[in-house]
């Protein structure tokens, strides 16, 4: 019973450590999927977001080149001191050809020596003051490069407008053009309609919405928000300092790529993972099920299997004993002795460093060793007097007798050594083949001495038990010539260890 | 069985460089920067005082300029008094390094060689290296400048640029001592062309009434940024934390509104 106990606890931390195998596996897998994927979503993004940066930075830089080249001559105007109607000549053809190019735009205009010159020949009113409007403040700050203008709403056509502007090389003077930004709303929406399903934003310095996929954001300041995912982008914008940065908002995740484009501004793009990286979760969870139910059907089968085994051969030990018992029966007065050798032979070679498997092997020896009395006549055998030299040398036959009837059968084959030397001495003097030490298989060593130790510790017709003082004396007095010394010395510990004598029959 | 456990824990090995043990942290070195000032109750300001409109003396001999609005902000927000020395550009590091000053704030371009011995905060401007000619020049452009005087700022970047540029062989440089030196020199046609930082240019020739033109083209854009002493970053650190809460409260963009017309930092 404790032997069974201890083989389930075995057979449940075996199942243990084979289900955290398999589920390590599938973790080291998850992860490396995990980041796999990450690193997949990451460089799909970041090609769309360069390629929307592109597209966006390109129609941005048409508004940079032209004030550039614009500005470049009319640069030279000022230093060859041109007179103003010959610089305002120029606006004019120069936004007549800009108006005829792809550009939306609604032409060239510019606060140039003290005085608004229009491109379009667009008069101002009395109140407009050119020097107090964004385009030429901004121009001025900016220093001699072009300057890319908040947007504002055109009071004519109501499109929302950018001004690209720059100071001219008398510091005063300052060249503008407009352009319409709903070309730059249209790149930016069809960007994130065509691509991955992602959020196209792009911020100016001062974080606020110059173009967003969703016009609804346009001209919000994310810098100032609070708890909204642009706030938590720039927040994250602003303390990273990383072109690529993954972000999580709300329960989502998000990946998010920086590029800058036209001075100073940021194009964003956000894709949203979230899903990705579900479907991946999902995924795990649901390998990890199929596996722990395939681990556990297998396990189910392994343990009916070993059942079946393990009823197998409790059936060929019960037919074993059974033999056993009807050897005995044979014999009135030897009654259990094939148990008992049975049992004495698997404690001796248990003692001497039997394994488990050695010592079942040793206990079937013993079981049938006497298996070949079954060819005996049973007048023989029961004869209560004392028998002749004729029926001695029958007696005698029964090792021969049993060591082919186990011969026969293929399984059992290494236990026809203990039926046919067990009455083999270790000096030689034994019976049927007369070997002698190591020639005697040592299983047949072990069943000798438990044989010769159980005929002394059982009754007979014509005595009682003898004396364990007595049986200890015979087995000493045997080493070395009746029995193998060191079995014999397992056999004398034993008896040693048996302070109430109960080895015995009883 | 043994196998099995081996396996098991080469997995877990595995799992533990997936994680990446060990969350390498650089050690605090003795940086009492921040302390220092605090405990002095001031912060020395080092300055060239001819460089508007980042930090200049203005006519009655009070420093002012973009630079030091900003400082006096940070000051404030500090709790320490702002204390600004002029210092000659020349020797900037010298006294930024002997204890002088505490750091170098006015209109400082980083460079990968001044990097190597200061500490620079995040860049807060935009720069360009141009060059401006009187009226009566006959230079258009850059390539109109061979065989004439070039006149730079000593110690300034704008020396180094020349020099690594085409043009080195082809002019003579004079150096001086501040940029409005350098711009008096020019009118008065001491030398034919002034390279120097478009945002002093800019800003000159704007508020003066002086007849002086920028060419188009740049030797190079650059950036603006504070300088600190190698080893002090908390000191770096904690005025570059306030510099980044002024630009989210839009004090910064306030201050450069009322020097520029506009918000033109680029302080993230």
């Amino acid at each position: 019973m404790n032997r069974n106990r201890q083989f389930s606890l075995r057979g449940v931390a075996i199942s243990g450590l084979v289900i955290l195998f398999f589920v390590s596996i599938i973790l080291a897998y998850y992860f490396m999927l995990l980041s796999e994927t990450r690193e997949r979503i990451t460089k799909a993004g970041e090609l769309n977001a360069m390629t929307s940066a592109e597209q966006i930075d390109q129609y941005l830089s048409q508004g940079v080149v032209t004030m550039n080249l614009v500005c470049y001559t009319l640069d030279s105007m000022i230093r060859a001191g041109k007179s103003q109607a010959e610089i305002r000549g120029f606006l004019v053809n120069q936004s007549d050809a800009i108006l005829n190019s792809t550009l939306d735009t609604t032409g060239l205009y510019g606060y140039i020596r003290g005085e608004y010159l229009d491109g379009t020949e667009w008069l101002p009113d009395a109140d407009y003051v050119p020097t107090e409007r964004p385009w030429y403040i901004d121009a001025r700050a900016n220093v001699g490069r072009v300057a890319v203008v908040d947007p504002y709403v055109d009071v004519q056509t109501h499109k929302t407008m950018i001004t690209f502007s720059k100071t001219l090389c008398d510091a005063k003077s300052v060249a503008a053009i407009d352009y319409s930004m709903d070309r730059l709303q249209a790149i930016t929406e069809k960007i994130s309609a065509q691509e991955h399903p992602g959020i196209t934003v792009v911020l100016d310095r001062k974080y606020r919405v110059i173009a967003h996929s969703d016009r609804a954001e346009i001209g919000k300041s994310y810098i100032s928000e609070s708890g909204t995912l642009g706030n938590a982008l720039v927040n994250e914008l602003r303390t990273s300092g990383k072109k690529v940065f993954s972000l999580r908002f709300d329960g989502a995740d998000y990946i998010v790529y920086t590029v800058s484009v036209a001075n100073d501004w940021l194009c964003l793009s956000v894709f949203d993972a979230t899903s990705e990286f579900s479907q991946l979760r999902y995924m795990l969870m649901g390998t990890i099920v199929v596996v722990l139910l395939a681990v556990s059907v297998l396990l189910y089968i392994m343990r009916q299997l070993n059942r079946k085994q393990e009823q197998i051969a409790q059936l060929s030990i019960h037919a074993v004993e059974a033999i056993a018992e009807a050897i005995d029966a044979k014999d009135s007065y030897t009654k259990g002795h094939s148990d008992r050798v049975a049992n004495y032979a698997r404690e001796i070679g248990g003692r001497y460093g039997y394994s488990e498997k050695q010592q079942d092997e040793l206990y079937m020896m013993g079981l049938l060793h006497d298996v070949g009395k079954i060819g005996i006549p049973d007048a023989v055998i029961n004869k209560p007097g004392k028998l002749t030299d004729e029926e001695f040398s029958l007696i005698k036959r029964h090792p021969d007798i049993g060591w082919h009837i186990l011969c026969k059968t293929k399984e059992m084959a290494r236990l026809a050594m203990g039926a046919r030397w067990h009455h083999e001495r270790f000096d030689g003097s034994g019976y049927p083949d007369r070997i002698s030490k190591n020639d005697i298989p040592e299983e047949a060593r072990i069943i000798a001495v438990a044989d010769a130790y159980d005929a002394m510790t059982s009754r007979r017709s014509y005595r009682d038990a003898l004396p364990q003082a007595v049986v200890k004396q015979e087995i000493e007095k045997g080493k070395g010539t009746q029995f193998d010394p060191a079995f014999a010395d397992v056999m004398l510990q034993m008896i040693d260890e048996d302070h109430d004598y109960r080895m015995r029959d009883r | 069985m043994k196998k099995m456990l081996a396996m098991l824990l080469c997995i877990s090995a595995a799992f533990c460089l997936l994680a990446g043990c060990g969350g390498k942290t650089d050690a605090p070195q003795s940086d009492n920067s921040l302390q220092k000032v605090l405990d002095a109750r001031q912060f020395v300001l080092g300055l060239d005082v001819g460089f508007p409109p980042m930090g200049f003396a203005d006519e009655a001999g009070e420093i002012t300029g973009f630079d030091i609005d900003v400082a006096q902000e940070v000051c404030n927000r500090l709790g320490v008094t702002l204390v600004k020395r002029g210092i000659d550009w020349d020797a900037k590091e010298e006294k930024l390094n002997d204890g002088t000053i505490d750091c170098i704030w006015n209109g400082l371009s980083v460079t990968p060689e001044r990097s190597k011995t200061m500490n620079f905060s995040e860049p807060y401007m935009k720069n360009e290296l141009i060059f401006v000619v009187s009226a009566d020049s006959d230079a258009k452009g850059m390539q109109n400048l061979a065989g004439k005087t070039v006149g730079v700022q000593s110690g300034a970047t704008a020396l180094d640029a020349l020099e690594a540029s085409d043009l080195a062989s082809k002019v003579s440089v004079v150096s001086f001592e501040d940029n409005l030196t350098l711009l008096r020199q020019l009118e008065q046609g001491g030398v034919d062309a002034a390279l120097m930082d478009s945002v002093v240019a800019y800003y000159y020739i704007f508020s003066s009434d002086k007849q002086l033109f920028v060419l188009p083209s740049s030797l190079g854009e650059e950036k603006y940024a504070i300088g600190f002493r190698k080893g002090d970053q908390k000191l770096r650190d904690k005025v570059q934390a306030i510099i980044s809460d002024m630009k989210a409260d839009g004090t910064l963009g306030k201050i450069s509104k009322k020097w520029f017309g506009s918000d033109i930092t680029i302080v993230k």
